[in-house]
């Protein structure tokens, strides 16, 4: 039964890919190539699916558990890890802040010390 | 050149929040296809194998039957350097594994979520593909 639904459900997700385009990786690559053949679809398929999800989860998540099992599988961790940021964990100041955007060790380390500076702040 | 195809991508977009919905309300899971499709290799814990199966089996089945229904393939392009495919298929694989999330278990289901760390994935990951992109294809291939 289950796997009849999830078949169901991939294949939605399936179909919205291929009418959204990007089924086409060259449709993906061209959202990427803003100074090239540059193809804004993609941020349309983002907006979307996101605006959907958005309002549907709250929908959703109202309820005490899902149809088949007891809880939601909601991701838990909140704090950004060495994993997802690539940089060594540590707490950040402005002046590190600063620092990894003066030195750009990389675009990643930058942006996760601009998040980690603005949680830290009171 | 591919058009620019606000439309079909706002309805098909749609469809894809509408199908993670949908999986939220059935079993309350995200619909990260990366992490959906990793999860069909070992180890099993959570008994799930065969939902992510026939989800994972309905993404494949769907332009197939497409293609089938409107007698029209569904247009790929894709590089036809199989060498060079595999090795941007395990890149594809390590980095969605490494980031935990990808396109969708970030990009659509984490943002919708307001989860920081997928926001901070999500900019990542485009800020990369951003200049990756450019370099290949304005500073080397230029």
């Amino acid at each position: 039964m289950s796997f009849l639904v999830n078949l169901a459900l991939g294949l939605l997700f399936g179909t919205g890919l291929v009418v959204s385009g990007m089924a086409d990786p060259a449709k993906v690559l061209n959202f990427l190539d803003i100074f090239g053949t540059w193809d804004p679809s993609l941020a349309f398929v983002m907006g979307g699916a996101v605006v959907v999800a958005f309002i549907g989860y709250r929908l959703v998540l109202r309820r005490d558990a899902p149809i088949i099992g007891k809880t939601f599988h909601l991701p838990t961790r909140k704090t950004l890890t060495r994993a997802l940021s690539l940089v060594r964990p540590s707490s950040a100041s402005a002046g590190d802040f600063a620092a990894s955007a003066l030195v750009l060790r990389s675009p990643q380390s930058a942006l996760v010390q601009l998040a980690r500076w603005l949680s830290s702040r009171p | 050149m591919t058009e620019f195809t606000p439309w079909a991508s706002l309805i098909g977009g749609t469809m894809i929040g509408l199908s993670a919905v949908l999986l939220m309300l059935w079993e309350g899971r995200i619909a990260g296809i990366s992490g959906i499709a990793g999860r069909l290799l070992p180890p099993y814990r959570d008994g799930a194998f065969l939902s992510r199966l026939g989800f994972i089996g309905g993404i494949v089945a769907a332009p197939l039957l497409i293609s089938l229904a409107s007698g029209t393939p569904v247009s790929q392009t894709i590089s036809s350097n199989v060498p060079l495919m595999v090795v941007a298929g395990l890149l594809v694989g390590f980095g969605s594994v490494w980031g935990n999330g990808c396109t969708s278990g970030h990009g659509v289901c984490g943002l919708s979520r307001l989860s920081a760390r997928s926001m901070v994935a999500t900019a990542t990951f485009m800020a990369t593909a951003f200049i990756t992109v450019f370099v290949v294809r304005h500073v080397i291939g230029g």
